[in-house]
């Protein structure tokens, strides 16, 4: 990877993304013209109070949210050797949405994001254990644990709901997974999984030696458990703390790595950065289209329209090669 | 400090409850090439496992220059140990320069980038296994061969002291074999012990200083090469009869493998052999093979159907280099086939010295000569100007046979008497 085609694919994935929020707060049901918004030439107090207290802070969520699941699937796809693994299909987005469940239903809603962080790495680590026969990781195992684990999480969430009396309209809301309410006090808890994807990027020379094999990475100089366990709580912490904001959200962290490996190769040390774009720009179109287009129908369903038939497509390439 | 490099001290260890290794003990010294060999499950790969870490140490020790090895970090055991796997299952398009470079790692500090002086270790690796030109590839194109070379071009960058390689070889082309052995031994000269599982006896034979020969998880035997390849050893482990020669290129032992000998059958009829030249080994192995009585000569002794004979403990007329045929060993011919039930001559060259042999035939019943003569050759290559092939002309009047091959010999006789 020379430094240039580096650089060249970060700035234009970022010079996209930032495109794609520009267009986003300019559409909706009320139109925004590109100029005004460019020159600050917006006098209208209901203008203003739409584009920087509504769309703006949503746009901003949608693509905080997007990269924390693209950087957190890219990572599990790697740690589990298995190009399926992601924080949707193995269930660490449901553990997330049992601890936010439990909160809302104790009506403590400070600790969302810290119940929704324990139940992602609690679910995560449920599954890595489950999934290991004799000291080994089975990738066959760890998806069927993952999805076992996951239907487990979501009749708990039922049950949940069930008990949930007046709460139970708040939890349906959070759980389909759409980006309503988000606003400026999402944002500060969306930009601590700034450092956790820093130190997946700090990891990426280890992640590259885990996705070439098991018995080599320890004469590599890496502790293939520790740096595993380490790396996997660390995605499993971002979903968690995308998770308590945004619901659940799926195909986002299992397509962005899939589509970065075919325009920047498996190197993690660009992977990973360009998976953190790519999830951004990813949602953050999706929820455009689903605000503008699809009556604010909730994101993640927007994300498995277009999110699975693609994933097909991408699972049918991989057998024919 | 100490000259061995790596102490093993009755190590244990396994997958499940049971113990697959038990109780080895093993040392290497510093520079030296050691070669592990023994049947399939031995506990070969298994013990190169617990060398590479990757299998826990469940009793005994391994010391690294004195530390054990589990009090060593991952990147202080990185730095001094690599390992070469048997095949590598890399389904991600990595560049091959990205890969070798993999190997650095151990070297690296997590908040840098590679050096000016670690890519210059990698473009040397690359070129010292050919892989130079491959370098810009991702690894997932590139065939079986090729993709061992670069995992072991990876490990010639970590610039390890020990290295450990689990029958690498075995997908490589052959003279990519022989050049990567080569490669690999010169590192070991110049810096690093080097462990080798093998498959092949013959590659380990020829390139290491000592060989372990290991069966149901123990060391059997351990020591140096010729000590080790031994006709009893070797048939005790790999349950094969051997045949040790010396590899007339790199002057290395040489084993060949042998079938299960027939016991001799007395009622089987005699057979004389008259060959030279190296023209009769085939012959007279597939006899000895099939429980057959005979004799041979006369042969000249540095003649390798004379050293065939031998090997096989048949009764050989010899003569020493370059000499005539001797009355004395004459007359003993003359008795052996007498006594004969056949007399099978091979295509070989006569000469003044050996052409005794063939003049003797005239005096027993022509019947019971055969010519061993592959299609569209002369019966003999003939120095003796003639006198030798004329010979052989009347034979073949008089009533004796010709054949092409040895197995044809066998079924011959066998349909003139039916057991």
């Amino acid at each position: 990877m020379t430094p240039t085609r580096y650089s060249l694919i970060l700035t234009t994935l970022g010079g996209l993304t930032l495109g794609a929020i520009l267009l986003s707060i300019i559409t909706g049901p009320v139109e925004i013209s590109l100029i005004d918004v460019l020159t600050g030439a917006i006098q209208d107090k209901t203008m203003a109070q739409i584009l920087f207290d509504i769309r703006l802070p949503r746009a901003l969520v949608a693509a905080l949210v997007g990269a924390g699941l693209a950087c957190a699937g890219a990572a599990m796809q790697t740690l589990f050797r298995n190009d399926l693994a992601d924080p949707y299909t193995l269930g660490t987005s449901s553990g997330g949405a049992v601890g936010v469940s439990l909160a809302i239903m104790s009506g403590s809603l400070l600790f969302i994001p810290v119940a929704a962080f324990l139940g992602a790495i609690g679910s995560a680590f449920l599954v890595y254990i489950l999934a290991t026969q004799h000291k080994r990781l089975s990738t066959g195992n760890l998806l069927l644990t993952g999805i076992a684990v996951s239907m487990f999480f979501s009749s708990v969430v039922s049950v949940c709901l069930v008990f949930s009396g007046k709460n139970m309209h708040q939890i349906m809301f959070w759980l389909m997974g759409g980006l309503w309410n988000a606003s400026w006090n999402d944002i500060p808890i969306l930009l601590i999984i700034l450092i956790p994807a820093g130190i997946l990027i700090l990891f990426s020379r280890d992640l590259n030696i885990i996705s070439c094999g098991e018995t080599e990475t320890r004469t590599l100089g890496i502790d293939p458990e520790r740096t595993k366990l380490l790396l996997l709580g660390i995605s499993a912490g971002i979903t968690g703390l995308v998770v308590s904001v945004s619901g659940t959200i799926g195909f986002i962290g299992l397509v962005s790595p899939h589509i970065m490996r075919i325009i920047c190769g498996p190197d993690h040390r660009i992977l990973i950065p360009a998976c953190l774009w790519c999830g951004a720009l990813l949602l953050v179109c999706a929820d455009t289209i689903s605000r503008t287009w699809l009556g604010d129908l909730p994101v993640g369903i927007v994300t498995a329209f277009f999110g699975a038939p693609f994933f097909l497509w991408l699972v049918r390439r991989r057998t024919d090669v | 400090m100490t000259e061995n490099i790596l102490e093993i001290t009755d190590l244990c260890a396994g997958y499940d409850e049971k113990d697959i290794l038990q109780k080895i003990s093993l040392f290497i010294k510093q520079r030296s090439f050691v070669g592990i060999i023994g049947p399939n499950g031995s506990g070969k790969s298994t013990f190169l496992h617990v060398l590479a870490r990757s299998l826990p140490v469940r009793t005994g020790n391994i010391a690294l220059l004195g530390n054990p090895l589990q009090s060593l970090s991952f990147r202080e055991f990185g730095k001094n140990v690599g390992y070469v796997p048997q095949d590598s299952d890399i389904h991600f398009p990595y560049l091959v320069y990205d890969l070798v470079m993999m190997g650095r790692n151990p070297h690296i500090d997590r908040f840098r980038s590679p050096s000016a002086q670690d890519h210059d270790v990698v473009k040397k690796a690359l070129e010292l296994t050919h892989t130079d030109d491959i370098a810009m590839r991702p690894i997932t194109s590139l065939s079986g061969g090729e993709r061992q070379r670069v995992l072991i071009a990876r490990v010639l960058a970590q610039d390890p002291i020990v290295l450990l390689l689990d029958e690498p070889f075995a997908h490589i082309d052959i003279h990519h074999q022989y050049e990567l052995i080569r490669i690999i031994r010169d590192a070991s000269q110049e810096r690093m012990a080097v462990i080798a599982v093998f498959h092949d006896i013959n590659l380990a034979a020829a390139y290491c200083d000592e060989l372990v020969l290991m069966m149901d998880g123990k060391i059997w035997a351990w020591g140096k090469t010729e000590d080790i390849l031994t006709p009893e050893l070797i048939r005790e482990v790999f349950k094969i009869i051997p045949i040790i020669d010396v590899n007339p290129i790199t002057g290395r032992p040489h084993i060949y493998v042998e079938e299960e000998l027939k016991a001799r059958d007395g009622h089987k009829p005699w057979i004389h052999v008259i060959s030279g030249g190296g023209t009769g080994s085939c012959l007279i192995s597939l006899l000895a093979r099939s429980g057959y009585n005979f004799s041979c000569g006369v042969l000249s002794e540095n003649d390798s159907d004379c050293r065939t004979a031998k090997r096989y403990g048949v009764p050989t007329l010899t003569e020493p280099p370059f000499s005539r045929i001797s009355l004395e060993k004459l007359e003993q011919l003359r008795e052996m086939i007498q006594k004969a039930d056949y007399v099978v001559v091979t295509s070989m060259p006569v000469g003044w010295g050996n052409l005794p042999n063939i003049q003797v035939l005239l005096e027993v019943e022509p019947e019971k000569v055969i010519f061993i003569v592959p299609p569209s050759r002369p019966i003999f290559n003939d120095f003796t100007g003639g006198t030798a092939t004329d010979t052989v002309q009347k034979l073949l009047s008089d009533g004796a046979m010709k054949i092409s091959n040895p197995p044809e010999l066998l079924q011959m006789i066998q349909s003139f008497d039916p057991e």
